[in-house]
């Protein structure tokens, strides 16, 4: 299986290479043009950034059309933070602008969630993740439900179908989304790559999640 | 008895970050940053406390900013190599291109002090390329008067003659991500945080607070947690054994809040 890192400008590829070398990732390369994308069977897409930058971004290397491209084709994609929150169809960050549109919803404050206690934005911290049973990928993930991830966000993705959504964080009384996707889409709003033993795990778990897939 | 578990699972939990400062190559321990004496290598210590459930580390070359330079990419590089947690860096950060070197190195977030002070529309600018999420303010204050703390860069060298409320609530108006603050009458002395310092600032502002300076034993804990910060850091009662961090850990959990992995 051909893993690749797709490089905008808009991750932090180092510690992501490593720690899914760690897990066991072999043959890891780093995609910084769309046109190699078909070389390639999983990508992941990390991000750390303003979603308004990353989407004119996107679109103007034609990497954007690439993904989507890519994901037509069957290939499988990981987006973890922006990267994860790019999978939607537009985000407010700055200004309004365009994701990938490959899961429907759009990116939205946090400010503007139910909070009963409103707590500090970004929201920096270790949350436990809580996965729906019901969900596909609580099958082949289940052995990191309810384990602590690292999250440092100001923005969420909730997918306007609920299918899409796969495990949350609850916090002061609302369910935050934490994982997003089905079949080969799989967006993670923390960091394994940043969460410790259990970021590791979740990563090899993806490694045969995938091999199984694709 | 179960609403209260709910609601304590449901709240956020304090971060306890190793602090590694650093001159040159070395791990240094400095008490009001007055002689400077080194400790070891900062690697060791990292992958010590990475391994003992550290949640997240800070590096900061005290002396790059005299030295009209930068903390080195190279050592955020090595420090990043086997630790799969965040990871902040500062030093004589001055501009977007040393905050991106570090970033690539493996930084997770930047932290500006001298810089910021100075010229504080840099900090704006750094959120718009890297996001808040990647910028700490790293504020040094030493008190003043009775309810009053001075902000000094340099690493507490230099006096700015500026008040660190309205500091906090510049640097949160810059867009700022978090603050780590610093205080300087009571780093190094392992006698207790600086309380009247931490509620100032966590009550003038809406973002996430970093206390450090002055941790030395479990009993400093619960005054410290009770004003309000988000994380504890901690240097010389980690580098030289005076508490582990199981037992921090433990500590703020018996004081009733929620830390990772433990649960009351």
């Amino acid at each position: 299986m051909k893993v690749g890192i797709v490089d905008f400008g808009f991750g932090n590829l180092k510690s992501l290479e490593r720690a899914l070398s760690s897990a066991g990732f072999k043959n890891l390369n780093i995609i910084d043009n769309g046109t190699e994308l078909h070389n390639f069977d999983l990508i992941f897409l990390p991000g750390v950034g303003v979603y308004s930058e990353a989407s004119e971004k996107l679109k103007h290397t034609g990497l954007g059309k690439a993904v989507k491209s890519f994901i037509r084709n069957g290939g499988g994609i990981v987006g973890i933070c922006l990267g994860m929150q790019l999978f939607s169809e537009c985000g407010n960050e700055i200004v309004k602008s365009d994701g990938l549109a490959l899961i429907e919803g759009e990116v939205k404050n946090m400010k503007n969630l139910p909070f009963r206690k409103k707590p500090l934005i970004p929201l920096v911290n270790w949350m436990p993740v809580k996965f729906k049973r019901k969900h596909e990928f609580y099958c082949d993930l289940n052995e990191i439900d309810g384990k602590e991830f690292y999250f440092i966000h100001s923005y969420y993705f909730r997918p306007t179908c609920e299918d899409y959504l796969a495990a949350t964080y609850r916090l002061n009384g609302v369910d935050v989304p934490a994982i997003v996707g089905r079949g080969n889409i799989i967006g993670l709003q923390f960091h394994p790559e940043k969460s410790g033993l259990v970021g590791l795990k979740l990563l090899s778990l993806l490694l045969n999640y995938f091999k199984g897939k694709l | 008895m179960e609403v209260t578990k709910l609601a304590l699972r449901e709240k956020q939990k304090i971060r306890l970050i190793g602090r590694l400062d650093i001159k040159g190559p070395r791990l240094i321990k400095g008490i009001h940053l007055e002689g400077l004496r080194p400790v070891g290598d900062p690697f060791d210590f990292a992958q010590m406390y990475y391994n003992e459930g550290i949640d997240e580390l800070i590096y900061i070359d005290v002396v790059a900013s005299l030295y009209e330079r930068s903390l080195k990419a190279d050592l955020v590089n090595t420090a990043t190599e086997h630790c799969f947690i965040p990871v902040v860096a500062g030093g004589g950060i001055r501009s977007i291109l040393d905050a991106q070197k570090l970033m690539k190195a493996g930084a997770d977030k930047v932290a500006l002090n001298t810089a910021a002070v100075r010229s504080p529309l840099l900090l704006a600018d750094l959120v718009k390329k890297l996001g808040s999420q990647s910028v700490v303010a790293s504020i040094e204050a030493k008190q003043s008067g009775e309810n009053d703390w001075e902000v000094y860069t340099e690493s507490g060298r230099e006096p700015s003659g500026i008040n660190v409320i309205d500091w906090a609530r510049k640097v949160e108006l810059m867009g700022v991500g978090e603050i780590l603050l610093t205080s300087i009458d009571k780093e190094g002395t392992g006698c207790g945080f600086d309380i009247g310092l931490a509620r100032s600032v966590v009550r003038a502002v809406s973002i996430p607070v970093i206390i450090s300076g002055g941790f030395g034993s479990l009993s400093h804990l619960q005054p410290v947690l009770e004003t309000g910060i988000s994380g504890i850091a901690v240097a010389d009662a980690l580098h030289f054994h005076k508490c582990s961090i199981s037992d921090i850990k433990a500590a703020i959990s018996a004081a009733g809040y929620l830390v990772r992995g433990h649960y009351t």
